[in-house]
């Protein structure tokens, strides 16, 4: 079973020197067992000013009943991104995370915001000699530059929701020849994300 | 004045079965209950025993005497008056009951009986009972302690050892000096192995309440809860690690090392590691209390080693099971004529440079799996002679220092565990 009581102090440390870590836990639904963190991209790498969200899942118990593990914090919690990144130890895909300490290293005195900090110190060192994603990783090994500009590239689209004001974004889908009206709604039901709002005006 | 009350006490209703006196069965002397708490004023004039070895009266007189309104919860016995504790006891009685009539038919005695002139002539009798009756030390201020008893037979004031004195400088008593451990006065200044003692005693309790205190506040870091606060009483247990200083709940900790390792954890390097900096354990003790040196820290493991050797190990059974630990078990290893397992003989063929060690059958196999995992390190030979197989460990290691042989040790126990 999932302790909740260590899970809900640990949302409430989170919260406490949110100013420092940057680092945001916080609950998708009712239940603990399904959170969501949000992680400032490392300054100086690529991932500079954007905003990367991780899903989180706590495991409850081990595959099988017959296993009789015990669930979080005995087992690590099951991370992914859900913001899209461009790195060679995340998955350009899934999402999935390699990383030790989320797999044969996780320790129970590691908590969600120690294991969301590694997963900062990744996204500023990469292990290309232990790739999740090969393209990204062949790419980071053989051609540096054009790996930074991919990865800067996806971290402004992907990572960067608010980069550009609304107003800008509004204008910029009007001169597409959407209604006013029609896009201001529609961006606001996409969390003000540009490229959602496009794909469903398009979509009707 | 006093009459009436050693009349009552002699004419008591209820037969003084209950009340054992100084002197319990057999003559021996049953412990004093003031004594045993730290500070009997009556020092060595108590009818009591001041002896650790006598033991105490834990009867409980109100059940005896037929209702104790604390029933199941008294901390005290509930026995039954019986025929031979009553006449036991009734030995004691006459005495006291015959004093009793000497001191109804002089009528001068009350005054020489006050606390201080107290002729010693009562042990079964509990002396406040006389006092309180006919003889208030505030009111009768014209008693002098005798001037010919010796300081250190003087007793010393209870109101002074409590907090203050009525009588200040007039008291009769011996006001104690101050002990900086309890803030008490109840030293004897005339008593210097009395004083002592409370001293020693004092402090040691002094002591244990600060690391009390002080393992209150500790937090385990797995359940991130105080150790000391979990709801219930087995839990409030600290592990501690035999390697390292990190403190855990001993459910917490115990937790981690039995889950089974997922696909590519590694029993060692992280299970049986501290969770903490990974150091590897190989076994955790519990403890009610956190150390604060290494001294302490091995007290608790020795004590706590010392506590399971005396418990039979119930895999051993009397020589009839197997013992997974072997004779790195905790528990005892007897048979049932009280003979002590063999001991290993660990260096058997020592002038090569190889340890050999003994187990089981069941070890030993485990050990040759165990033992192609290990290769570069180590190399075990099995010998399947008889039924503990002797097993032997090659060291590739080019010293024979005691640093070896640790490894080739931890790598046994590890196999074991």
């Amino acid at each position: 079973m999932i302790d909740f009581a260590r899970v809900q102090k640990e949302l409430q440390e989170c919260s406490r020197d949110i100013e420092s870590s940057g680092i945001k836990v916080s609950p998708k639904s009712d239940s603990l067992a399904r959170l969501t963190g949000t992680i400032p991209g490392p300054i100086g790498t690529p991932y500079e000013g954007g905003t990367f969200q991780i899903d989180i899942t706590l495991p409850v118990m081990g595959k099988f009943e017959w296993e009789l593990k015990d669930g979080y914090p005995f087992e690590p919690p099951k991370m992914q991104f859900a913001t899209k990144v461009w790195h060679p130890n995340i998955s350009s895909q899934s999402g999935a995370i390699c990383l030790d300490i989320l797999k044969d290293q996780w320790s129970p005195a590691l908590t969600l915001k120690t294991a969301l900090l590694s997963v900062q110190a990744l996204l500023s060192a990469p292990e290309p000699d232990d790739p999740q994603d090969a393209v990204v990783a062949q790419q980071y090994l053989r051609d540096y530059q054009t790996f930074v500009g991919t990865a800067r590239y996806w971290t402004e689209t992907f990572a960067k929701p608010s980069s550009l004001g609304v107003e800008e974004k509004v204008s910029k889908l009007v001169e597409m020849g959407f209604p006013e009206v029609l896009v201001r709604s529609t961006l606001e039901s996409a969390g003000g994300d540009e490229n959602l709002a496009l794909e469903k005006l398009c979509s009707g | 004045m006093a009459t009436p009350l050693l009349q009552l006490l002699s004419s008591s209703p209820f037969p003084r079965t209950g009340f054992r006196g100084p002197f319990g069965f057999g003559g021996a002397r049953v412990l004093c209950k003031f004594f045993a708490h730290g500070a009997c004023f009556k020092g060595e004039h108590c009818e009591f025993s001041h002896d650790w070895k006598d033991p105490p009266n834990n009867i409980c007189t109100y059940y005896q005497k037929g209702v104790c309104s604390y029933g199941s919860r008294c901390r005290y016995e509930h026995v039954k008056p019986s025929r031979t504790e009553s006449t036991a006891s009734s030995s004691s009685t006459i005495p006291s009951r015959t004093v009793s009539k000497s001191v109804t038919t002089v009528p001068a005695v009350p005054h020489e009986l006050s606390a201080l002139s107290r002729p010693f002539i009562l042990p079964s009798k509990p002396v406040w009972s006389l006092e309180s009756g006919k003889y208030d030390p505030l009111e009768d201020s014209d008693v002098i302690e005798p001037r010919n008893v010796k300081p250190a037979d003087r007793s010393i004031c209870a109101f002074a050892a409590a907090g203050s004195c009525p009588r200040g400088d007039k008291c009769p008593h011996i006001h104690g000096d101050l002990c900086p451990s309890c803030g008490k006065h109840c030293l004897h200044p005339f008593r210097p192995e009395e004083s002592e003692e409370h001293l020693k005693t004092c402090e040691k309790k002094q002591k244990q309440l600060e690391l009390l205190k002080y393992s209150q506040e500790i937090e385990c870091s797995v359940c991130l809860d105080r150790v000391l606060s979990k709801p219930s009483a087995a839990e409030r247990k600290f592990g501690l690690m035999s390697e390292c200083d990190h403190p855990f709940c001993i459910s917490c900790i115990r937790n981690w090392r039995s889950s089974s390792p997922t696909s590519g954890m590694d029993l060692n390097t992280s299970l049986r590691a501290c969770p903490i900096c990974r150091k590897l354990s190989y076994f955790v003790i519990p403890s009610v209390i956190w150390y604060s040196s290494q001294e302490e820290k091995q007290e608790i493991v020795e004590n706590y080693k010392a506590k399971l050797r005396s418990i039979d190990c119930k895999h051993f059974d009397f020589g009839n099971g197997n013992c997974p630990f072997g004779t790195s078990c905790f528990y005892k290893h007897a048979y049932r004529d009280g003979r002590l397992e063999e001991v290993v003989l660990r260096h058997l063929g020592a002038e090569d440079g190889h340890t050999a060690v003994r187990f089981s059958r069941k070890i030993a196999n485990k050990m040759k799996c165990a033992c192609d995992l290990f290769q570069s390190r180590c190399e075990i030979l099995l010998f399947q002679t008889q039924t503990p197989v002797v097993v032997r460990i090659a060291c590739w290691i080019d010293t024979q220092s005691w640093e070896a042989e640790r490894q080739a040790w931890c790598f046994v126990v590890s196999c074991m565990l």
